[in-house]
């Protein structure tokens, strides 16, 4: 829609193939304007493209301030692929950013776009598995690719040595293009039709008026501003600190390597596809008649030994020829015609990477207005077109358009921020963008131990295995076979199999059928939420779905939903006095929920309620089983025979003040504790010491999420999302529409209720599938009915109570049925309806519920005894 | 005076006939001279241990017994340890093993003990079965009662199965017997056989018993091989009296059964044998949980009971001197059907066959006993470390804590003492020094006896402030038979370990 109307402007009066020849309308050196509704800082082409896409939609009161000039951050280096075969969200964004620049090719500019596709490599059956995977929730999506075989290989790319691939995949969409063109290009779009560039000019500081952006201070005067997008690359972070309050953008360069053979003869056509060898961390495509050829190194640098990042980077740049040769023998291994260049040269062309190796992208939570999008992870290009469309209609609408929770920026705290922990994270990141990403079980190596339980060290001797999240540590499993004096257990190598550390979650989930099991859930976000008098319930139930008005001492659990009806949070509220709330939120979202309520205050200018972010005060640790009740009844000298839902503040063992709230995350029997921490460890000795008796044993989240699963509980960021509804997650319970105050959402849900929903969360068992021997599923899996695509894995976990597969996953009215208008259980449960879920290319029968069928040998035995016949014995009737 | 029947040769051991002289009828002196002997012992001392030991005594064999000297360390031991049986459970249930012994008074002993697995079903039997005017009964309970509870255990299809093998050459087993040395001789054998095979008919022809209910089928378990005894005395249709079942019926006997299912613990429990849990607390001392309540005239419920089943101008003679009818002290047992019988029957047979004083005063509406047990349960917990099933022999000179603090020091291979008492007034310090000195070495001691119930045996009979005193235990291991019975009873004790690591895992 927006190229139909660019176009028709844009082509008015051009010839085509049009070159490069826009008038540098730059102002003078030393004037700058007072005032723009958008400043952008940066002038790479992630920023271009968003300026570009401001304009597109009629934004037009535009600044783009750029230290340089035009692209001479990183921008134009880079290898110029644009690879589609991702993840879904990834992909989204890179699809776009092709078409866009199809769009510009299209229009004339010679941007050197050359759909010439892309191979990528296995040479290991895991990676293979890996590649299967991706195939499989990419196909059905619309993204055209094939496994191919070793044969086909050659036929594509006859240069490729292939005798150690197990298999590879062709993608015809992948294309190359130049990065410094696209850069230009979208820059010279943006100013045609009203956005300023100003280079040359250093944004000193972000100013702020309560909390919004309220302009930008620069070595060349100040510019009042509206908002202000954050898109320095580089620079990006130490930018963002230049800011009252600082905003936090943990992105830090890291050495990243290429090479450039020159022409190597008339057999390296300019059609060549891509190849993608991840095994030896080795990309490689057609360029000038010769090769670029560039890596994603297993272990990589942080660039730039000072603390800042210089701004004549490109005079600070090694070229590390020690640590480039191996790397270097392993293209030739791989294309030997490259033995043919005898003098490659090597380029070394930082960029900007993430703690965890996605993009950074939205609305910062410290300050309003102020907008982020860098943390292009060595190839700004891929991302930039869709990214720029992303973040101008983030900016335009004032909430995602598309779902963009991976790549938030609110999903980091101030501990990720720090310069040493990105030092240390930035090494793994780079190659991991290549490295088999096994699902649970490809933990970071590095920048680890940052945030830990007070029960950390405890549950570390009793044989946990730890991983991270919000750089929480968090005990996955525990190895109950570790002795007290051997070295603490690691992860085995990771599988898409079943787990090797499997049977230690099985007994980990017996305890917690039979016994009684202890689970540190310290992580989770925990907000206090208070007023004088009542204001704080009039807030939270303009906030919350559920009626939040409830006795004190109970607790509800609710949604916190945005204006379309989806999630912006899930969590429990414990009503501790008429006018206190306590909220129990998920580990990741932390900074997320506390901006988001925050941000709701400020608009009801409710001064008078008050947050407090006490997730550091509380150590959390959730009881868990039948014998939970006496268990606690000792420990506490004390009935614990609490109604479901609520809470009671109890001594335990010498310790006072205990929070016990009867409710766990796993569906079972239990209770979660939350114990003021300096009281955890004698609490958790106490519990060991006294439960003893009741069988008491460690369990780890990696158990705690299977079992959630089973139970058909959707979770926070993988069923749970702003793009659904508790109505679709079958949390419809959980919303109270005749509650008499309103709440953000409320329109849309009941517009929902009333209209149907087009989507629904399913519960799926696995059939005919070997867990013993077959690929598990593990969430991203295509949904198949009747053959048609209707949907996608949301996550899926072994059933111990069923002893099979499950899949939780949303599924869509398929294309045949597109003239019902919403989905019902009966279209879902009709019996002329077959599903499959494809895992890693094959398929298998799945059994949908709308409920989590009866957990048969759950059903906790009643205290009545019955004997128990012992299996007929063959050998005295004979 | 003394009647007997030397033919009555109900049991046998697998070598020789063990048991033949063992039924005695004193067909009259027993029950006429009962009065007397009472009166003249009640003024002796009225305790209940010497209360019980009187109704007892008047059984005693009039065979003079050798007045042994003093004995020797090593013929104690000989003595306590000759009934020791000790079992291990290999098949990883709650029951770890069990430690049994049993010590005689009377001569020959009149206790009996049984335990068995459940073959069929998954469980543990195990029991003391405590009998009074003669053995015979105790024992007849002793070897039948558990195939009774067994097929009550088992469920309408596996019982029609297991009816159905009774009829094969090779039937299936229900039970798996420990320690067990005698048989019925061949014609008991085979009568009892029948009426076992009728009762599991019956039960399987009950049809589909929803809802299993642990407490009836224990009743019924009990009630039907009571009802059985009784059949089995009274006169064939041909008019035959069988003078073996008879005098079983004459006889009579209390139990105490625990069933030890996983961590489901029943007992079952008839008269005044108890069954006492010990219990670790948490601050590792022992707790003595007393499972039962003795049915004797001090149980007030019982006592009601039985008031209330007979007609109200019965109340003063029904519980007479503490005992029923003025005669028999546990208010509920197998056999002893002089007091269960109807009027008929005592004048037909009972009269017939001992006289007119075999039926009690006061014999108006019977039934005036019942062997219906009592049936408690209890939920194992980790902390439960053993139970203690013992006749009221041991229960009548030491009690329950006692008890439980012997076995649980016992467990840890520590020696207990009797509480410190001072033996006179107005001891000077260094005397109690010297007493408390000789304490602490006596704590150093190992316990004598790897069994607990001999461990029990002996610290009942011998124990003191300063460890077990062997002359105090030699003398009352050597008393003559006939003063013997005045000091103590027949004790039979079963102490059974449960596994802690099994009950700490086994599911809620």
């Amino acid at each position: 829609m927006y190229f139909s109307n660019l176009r028709s402007k844009l082509l008015v009066g051009l010839k085509c193939h049009r070159t490069l020849s826009f008038a540098r309308t730059f102002s003078s050196e030393d004037e700058i304007v007072a005032q723009a509704q958008v400043v952008i800082a940066g002038a790479g082409v992630v920023a271009n493209s968003v300026a570009y896409h401001l304009v597109l939609n009629g934004w037009n009161d535009i600044l783009v301030l750029e230290q340089g000039h035009i692209g001479s951050g990183t921008s134009h280096f880079g290898s110029g692929t644009l690879g589609l075969f991702k993840p879904i969200a990834h992909r989204n964004i890179v699809q776009y950013s092709i078409k866009l620049y199809q769009q510009l090719q299209d229009m004339g500019y010679d941007i050197e776009l050359k759909q010439c596709g892309s191979v990528n490599l296995a040479q290991t059956k895991d990676r293979l598995i890996a590649l299967k995977r991706r195939l499989a929730y990419n196909i059905p999506t619309g993204l055209h690719c094939e496994l191919i075989t070793p044969k086909q290989l050659e036929d594509l790319h006859p240069h490729l040595r292939t005798d150690d691939i197990e298999g590879a995949v062709w993608v015809p969409e992948d294309a190359v293009a130049n990065p410094k063109i696209i850069c230009e290009v979208l820059a010279g779009l943006a100013q045609q039709s009203g956005a300023k560039y100003k280079e040359n000019t250093v944004v000193e500081e972000v100013l702020t008026k309560n909390c919004y952006v309220s302009g930008v201070k620069t070595d060349k005067g100040i510019v009042n501003c509206e908002y202000f997008i954050n898109c320095a690359g580089m620079w990006a972070r130490e930018l963002g600190l230049k800011c009252k309050p600082p905003v936090r953008i943990p992105a830090y360069p890291a050495e990243h390597f290429y090479a450039t053979t020159g022409y190597l003869g008339q057999g390296v056509n300019e059609f060549l596809p891509c190849v993608r060898d991840f095994d030896s961390h080795t990309y490689a495509r057609e360029y000038q008649g010769g090769f670029m050829v560039g890596w994603f190194e297993p272990e990589a640098k942080p660039a730039f030994e000072s603390s800042q990042v210089p701004r004549d980077w490109l005079n600070h740049l090694k070229k590390d020829f020690k640590r480039f040769s191996p790397l270097w023998e392993k293209a030739v291994n791989r294309i030997p015609i490259l033995l043919q260049c005898k003098d490659p040269e090597l380029v070394n062309s930082p960029d900007n990477f993430t703690p965890d190796g996605r993009w950074i992208l939205g609305e910062t939570a410290e300050v309003n207005n102020y907008f982020v999008a860098c943390g292009m992870n060595g190839n700004s290009l891929q991302g930039a077109g869709g990214i720029g469309k992303a973040v101008a209609e983030w900016v335009i609408e004032g909430e995602p358009t598309q779902d963009l929770l991976p790549f938030t920026v609110q999903r980091f705290l101030d501990v990720h921020n720090s310069r040493h922990y990105l030092r240390q994270r930035t090494k793994e990141i780079v190659g991991r963008h290549y490295a088999v990403l096994y699902p649970h079980q490809c933990e970071y190596k590095y920048a680890r131990n940052l945030r830990c339980s007070p029960l950390y060290s405890v549950l570390q001797t009793r044989g946990a295995v730890f991983g991270i999240r919000m750089a929480y540590e968090r005990a996955l499993y525990f190895d109950t076979t570790c002795k007290r004096g051997d070295p603490f257990p690691q992860m085995p190598p990771g599988t898409f199999y079943k787990p090797k550390f499997f049977d230690f979650m099985k007994e980990e989930f017996q305890v917690c059928k039979e016994g009684v099991g202890i689970i540190d859930m310290s992580s989770f976000s925990k907000i206090e939420i208070k007023s004088d008098g009542l204001e704080v319930v009039n807030y939270l139930q303009s906030l919350c779905s559920n009626d939040i008005d409830i006795p004190v001492g109970t607790i509800v659990h609710t949604g916190m939903q945005n204006e379309q009806g989806g999630y912006e949070n899930d969590c429990m509220l414990v009503r501790q006095s008429e006018n206190s709330y306590f909220m129990v939120s998920p580990t990741s979202q932390q900074t997320r929920v506390y901006e988001w309520m925050t941000r709701n205050l400020e608009a009801r200018r409710d001064s008078m309620v008050h947050l407090k972010d006490v997730t550091s005060m509380y150590t959390v640790i959730n009881v868990v089983g039948p014998k939970a009740r006496e268990l606690m009844s000792e420990l506490s000298n004390s009935d614990m025979n609490l109604p479901p839902f609520s809470y009671k503040k109890v001594n335990v063992g010498y310790a006072s003040d205990v929070m016990v709230m009867s409710f766990t995350h796993t569906g079972e029997a239990g209770y979660c504790l939350y114990i003021p921490s300096e009281y955890a460890l004698h609490i958790y000795y106490r519990l060991l010491r006294v439960g003893r008796d009741y069988g008491i044993r460690d369990v780890g989240t990696l158990t705690q999420r299977f079992m959630r699963i089973e139970r058909f509980i959707p979770f926070w960021a993988e069923e749970l999302t702003s793009f659904t509804t508790p109505f679709e997650a079958g949390n419809g319970y959980s919303v109270r529409l005749d509650k008499k105050h309103d709440f953000i959402g409320k329109m849309a849900l009941q517009k929902q209720k009333e209209d149907g929903i087009t989507k629904r969360l399913i519960f799926f068992h696995l059939n005919d599938i070997d867990p013993d021997k077959d690929i598990w599923p593990w969430g991203g899996e295509p949904i198949y009915r009747n053959d048609e695509f209707v949907g996608t894995v949301t996550s899926a976990g072994y059933g111990f109570c069923a002893d099979k597969l499950i899949c939780l996953g949303y599924l869509q009215l398929p294309n045949s049925l597109s003239n019902n208008r919403t989905i019902t259980s009966d279209l879902i449960m009709s019996k002329d309806a077959a599903y499959q879920i494809d895992i890693a290319g094959h398929r298998f029968s799945c059994t949908p519920y709308l409920r989590a069928p009866p957990l048969i040998n759950m059903t906790v035995q009643g205290r009545k005894y019955k004997p128990t016949v012992v299996s007929y014995k063959s050998d005295i009737s004979n | 005076m003394v009647v007997r029947c030397p033919t009555q040769q109900l049991i046998r051991s697998g070598k020789s006939i063990a048991f033949c002289k063992n039924v005695k009828l004193h067909k009259r002196d027993c029950f006429y001279n009962f009065g007397d002997l009472h009166e003249k012992l009640v003024s002796y001392d009225n305790s209940s241990n010497v209360r019980l030991c009187v109704f007892r005594c008047f059984h005693s064999s009039r065979e003079p017994r050798t007045t042994l000297g003093k004995l020797s360390p090593q013929e104690v031991d000989n003595v306590l340890r000759a009934n020791e049986y000790t079992h291990e459970f290999t098949s990883g249930g709650s029951v770890k093993s069990y430690d049994s012994n049993q010590l005689a008074s009377n001569n020959p002993i009149e206790d009996t003990r049984s335990e068995a697995s459940c073959l069929l079903t998954t469980g543990v039997l195990v029991g003391v079965f405590d009998g009074h005017g003669g053995g015979a009964c105790a024992q007849v309970v002793s070897k039948r009662l558990y195939h009774y509870i067994a097929s009550c255990l088992l469920p309408q299809d596996h019982l029609k199965r297991y009816f159905a093998s009774l009829e094969t050459a090779e039937p299936l087993e229900l039970i798996q017997p420990y320690n067990d040395k005698v048989q019925f001789v061949e014609d008991v054998r085979d009568l009892y056989k029948n009426s076992f095979v009728d009762f599991v008919r019956d039960l399987s022809k009950e049809g589909y018993r929803s809802g299993f209910e642990m407490r009836k089928a224990l009743e019924t378990a009990f009630i039907r091989l009571d009802d059985d005894l009784s059949k089995e005395a009274l006169p064939n249709p041909g008019g035959t009296v069988n003078m073996k079942t008879l005098s079983v019926a004459m006889s009579g006997s209390v139990s105490c059964v625990a069933h030890i299912d996983g961590p489901h613990l029943h007992v079952a429990h008839v008269g005044d044998c108890n069954a006492v849990l010990g219990v670790l607390s948490d601050t590792n001392s022992w707790i003595a949980k007393k499972l039962t309540v003795e049915h004797n005239t001090y149980n007030q419920n019982e006592v009601n009971r039985i008031i209330k089943e007979h007609p109200y101008n019965e109340s003063n003679t029904v519980i007479k001197m503490e005992r029923l009818l003025g005669q028999l002290a546990p208010l509920r047992a197998f056999g002893d059907f002089r007091y269960k019988w109807s009027k008929k029957i005592m004048t037909d047979i009972v009269v017939k066959h001992f006289g007119e004083n075999s039926v009690p005063p006061n014999y108006y509406t019977p039934p005036y006993l019942t062997a219906k047990p009592e049936v408690i349960y209890h939920r194992l917990t980790p902390r439960d470390k053993f139970l203690v099933i013992a006749s009221d022999g041991l229960w009548d000179i030491i009690s329950p804590l006692q008890v439980i603090r012997l076995v649980g020091e016992h467990m840890s291979g520590k020696v207990t003492l009797s509480p410190l008492k001072l033996p006179r007034k107005n001891m000077k310090l260094n005397e109690i020094n010297e007493m408390l000195l000789q304490r602490k070495e006596g704590l150093k001691m190992k316990p004598k006896d790897r069994n607990a119930a001999t461990h029990l045996i002996r610290n009942a009979l011998g124990g003191t402030e300063y460890g077990i005193d062997h002359g105090k235990l030699s003398q009352l291991l050597s008393l003559p038979e006939d003063v013997s019975r005045v000091f103590r009873d027949d004790i039979t004790i079963t102490v059974v370990y449960f596994d802690s690591e099994y009950l700490r895992h086994c599911p809620a």
